[in-house]
């Protein structure tokens, strides 16, 4: 193989969305200005932390799919203490102590009840759903007003939003986590091998719940965020869609499905990709519908290349 | 001082069964200690209860002269002895070093932070020492079998064991990574390491072993330095008796040419193959691995459309690549050589496994025939004399040899013409092998024509009618029964006389 297409098979999610990039700027100059690259900057945020979050989660060999229910679910909790007290204090602790839970209590039925994180994760999907409604009934709002939430949704640090400057902070944090802790080889460990990791006297268990509880914190932080930035919560939000699209970043980014493997870096370049398409097909006006479909052709693309890459890799290891 | 390890009366019963029954063994550090015997003997057994895996029932373990009690497998690394079993226990995605400090790694300082460079520099402080040659920052998935080995070996050391017990350490390596092996075993000889090495090869064991120790049905049988007794009697006592309960059957009568293969060739696996198999009748193709056949068979069962040539069967030239669906269809079989991977399907019953080629004719306006399946299913398995509970249950917890017969109960219906085998007894017992011989023998008796590839010489001449041998993709010779020279045979599978 030569360099070139090493080159290529290893970092070809970012040649993709630097060409998608640039496909984008043909069509409309509009789509590489400042402002627009600001705009990407503070949509991926929600949608970063339930990627950063998932990745550790997929890596392991499991999958989350509570997380975008959850933020819902946290966003509401943050609304509604707002209203009762006018102050964000007692709404952040709450939030961090019910994400917490939350993650324990999924991480706790995988780990200890040997029960697959798909099925535990759906049930409580549904849960955070119907509290939310339970919460406030369908329909209603609580509108988030204040010095904290403008801050958050929309106050800049030398022209970077601070919700960006907080994602990445955090995919640098993850990203020493990952590689230079124990943590992170425990982590890729019981990804590759549950019973392999468990001979190796690593507590499989203690890790599984971690990881749990990171991704509901992160979806924790996403609630606050993404609720900050509309300035309101109301059940009806597509924590679903947020969900997805988290797992199609780091999947795009080449974190491996089946668990074992992956790397911080694609799972941002994946995240990338994503913000890209759902800015580039608002801004060229693309009717929801099909905005939905064409998302769909280049994710199953992106997604397809990769699962051949990582095939052709497979064989080439025999 | 050195280290020794004495097992002293060990019993051990699992229900009705006598898995150990008073064993005496002894290792001591510095030499390699073969253990041998058939499968079910009693060795792995032997080696849970010294791992921690399972407690004994009776006897006691001594180290060093002192009783010491190895409960669970932590006892047993507390110990000093580490298992390397033939399913290797690494993370591939891990590095070389990530994997031997895996649990236990070095951080820097007081730091959360792991100190890779430290770790990697005593993974080479290591390989080193036994003269080997890995890079420790390498990821484990580029490595071959041969050097996962050494990784999972390399680690046991690391974590300061001296006595390594090796289950079949060869059977997934290269010749050169065998060579390799062996003297990396030489070399922890030296360094006062003991090894318990089970193999079946004599060889092998002769060559490095200083000790054999030779079980059977739970009792040991023979143990002897090396250099005071010879494979053979190994051999014989390993066994204690031949494969007298299979005697190949005499037969003369041959039928028309159900198959037959015309200068068939495909580039590097296969050249200029021709050869007829008649209807009763066992041909048997046998060469060294590499030499051929399974792509040759492979092609003659539709899977792989890429030769030169043409393949006849029942009069008829055969498309290439008409994929196994057509051929089942035409009254073929295959059993695979890998009966986990590509023969059973895991999570399924006995029946249904049994069932699944022959589905689509129990069909009965689209309603599969239930009591129809359960009689083909019942007869297959008393044909075979499966042992199994009942046929509902799941194939997973069954022997291999009973899987194995289960893959060929599958093709026992009346309309199979052809059958084609891959190694049908591979890592299969004594009894069961002798089991599988009759229904070999049952199927040709029947006038299914049967094409075998096996690697083992005393199976093909046990078997076959006839034999072609292959070298490198081509035939040698043929012999036909009773004409069969064993060492002529093996020459020729081995390139004696070739001229590459």
């Amino acid at each position: 193989m030569t360099g070139a297409a090493k080159l290529l098979r290893e970092y070809n999610i970012v040649f993709v969305t630097i060409g998608l990039c640039l496909v984008f700027f043909l069509i409309s100059p509009r789509f590489v200005s400042i402002d627009n690259m600001s705009a990407i900057s503070r949509q991926i945020v929600p949608i970063g932390l339930i990627a950063l979050g998932q990745f550790f989660v997929v890596v392991s060999g499991n999958i989350d799919l509570s997380m975008g229910m959850g933020s819902v679910l946290f966003a509401i909790v943050l609304g509604v203490l707002f209203g009762a007290t006018g102050g964000v204090a007692l709404g952040i602790i709450a939030v961090i102590v019910c994400s917490l839970a939350l993650g324990f209590f999924n991480g706790a039925l995988v780990a200890k009840l040997k029960l697959p994180a798909f099925i535990v994760t759906l049930s409580t999907l549904f849960m955070a759903q119907g509290l939310s409604g339970l919460i406030i009934p369908r329909g209603q709002q609580i509108f988030l007003m204040g010095d904290f939430f403008r801050f958050v949704g929309a106050e800049k640090f030398l022209g970077v939003y601070w919700s960006f400057l907080f994602l990445a902070g955090l995919f640098a944090l993850a990203y020493v986590v990952y590689n230079h802790t124990r943590w992170g080889a425990y982590v890729i460990a019981i990804g590759n091998s549950e019973e392999n990791a468990k001979l190796a006297g690593i507590n499989v268990d203690r890790v599984k719940i971690g990881i749990f509880m990171f991704s509901a914190l992160c979806s924790g932080f996403a609630g606050i965020i993404l609720s900050s930035r509309m300035g309101f919560v109301q059940p009806g939000l597509d924590g679903n869609g947020l969900l997805l699209d988290g797992i199609a970043a780091i999947i795009i980014g080449g974190t491996l499905i089946l668990g074992g493997r992956g790397t911080i870096a694609g799972a941002f370049w994946g995240l990338l990709f994503i913000g890209v398409i759902n800015n580039a097909l608002n801004l060229l006006n693309v009717v929801d519908v099909w905005h939905q479909v064409f998302k769909g052709a280049v994710i199953l693309a992106a997604l397809g290349v990769n699962w051949w890459l990582w095939q052709s890799r497979q064989a080439e290891a025999q | 001082m050195n280290n020794r390890i004495d097992m002293k009366g060990i019993g051990k019963s699992f229900f009705a069964t006598r898995a150990l029954d008073d064993v005496d063994f002894s290792c001591v550090a510095g030499e390699v200690h073969a253990l041998v015997g058939l499968n079910g003997a009693g060795k792995s057994t032997l080696m849970k209860v010294l791992g921690g895996v399972y407690q004994m029932d009776e006897g006691r373990i001594e180290k060093n002269g002192q009783p010491i009690e190895i409960a669970v497998p932590a006892d047993a690394g507390e110990a000093g002895i580490s298992m390397i079993h033939q399913e290797l226990s690494l993370i591939n995605e891990l590095t070389v070093a990530g994997n031997i400090f895996l649990g236990r790694e070095l951080r820097k300082g007081n730091t959360p932070f792991l100190d890779k460079a430290e770790m990697a520099r005593r993974v080479k402080l290591e390989l080193d020492r036994f003269g080997l040659d890995l890079d420790p920052n390498r990821p484990v998935r580029e490595l071959n079998s041969g050097e996962k080995q050494i990784v999972e070996i390399i680690r046991a050391l690391m974590s300061n064991s001296w006595l390594i017990v090796m289950d079949e350490p060869t059977s997934a390596l290269s010749e050169e990574d065998k060579g390799r092996l062996f003297e990396f075993i030489q070399r922890m000889k030296a360094e006062g390491i003991s090894i318990i090495y089970i193999s079946h090869h004599m060889p092998e064991i002769f060559g490095i072993a200083e000790h054999v120790t030779v079980m059977r049905d739970g009792k040991i049988v023979l143990s002897e330095r090396t250099a005071e007794t010879t494979e053979d009697h190994v051999i014989r006592t390993m066994t204690g008796k031949e494969l007298e309960n299979f005697i190949k059957p005499h037969k003369e009568t041959k039928g028309e040419v159900i198959l037959s293969v015309s200068a068939l060739s495909k580039s590097e696996d296969y050249r200029d193959m021709s050869f007829d198999v008649h209807r009763g009748e066992i041909m048997v193709l046998t060469g060294l691995r590499g030499c051929g056949a399974p792509e040759l068979a492979k092609a003659i069962f539709g899977l792989d459309g890429e030769y030169d040539g043409s393949i006849t069967y029942r009069g008829q030239v055969l498309k290439p690549g008409r994929g196994p669906a057509k051929s089942v269809k035409d009254g073929m079989g295959l059993v695979t050589e890998n009966r986990d991977k590509n023969g059973i399907l895991p999570q399924l019953s006995v029946r249904d496994n049994i069932a699944l080629p022959f589905l689509e004719k129990s069909v009965k306006g689209g309603i599969i025939d239930s009591r129809y399946v359960d009689n083909v299913v019942g007869k297959a398995i008393a044909d075979t004399s499966t042992k199994t509970e009942s046929p509902a249950q799941e194939i997973r917890f069954l022997s291999g040899g009973n899987k194995q017969k289960i893959c060929f109960s599958r093709w026992l219906d009346s309309d199979l013409e052809f059958l084609i085998l891959l190694e049908p007894t591979r890592g299969i017992d004594v009894h069961a092998k002798a089991d599988i011989y009759r229904i070999i023998e049952d199927l040709a008796e029947r006038g299914v024509g049967i094409l075998i590839l096996s690697y083992e010489i005393d199976e093909v001449i046990m078997l076959a009618d006839r034999v072609i041998t292959l070298y490198q993709g081509q035939s040698i010779s043929e012999y036909r029964y009773p004409n069969f020279d064993k060492d002529k045979m093996l020459a020729d599978m081995a390139g004696v006389g070739q001229s590459h």
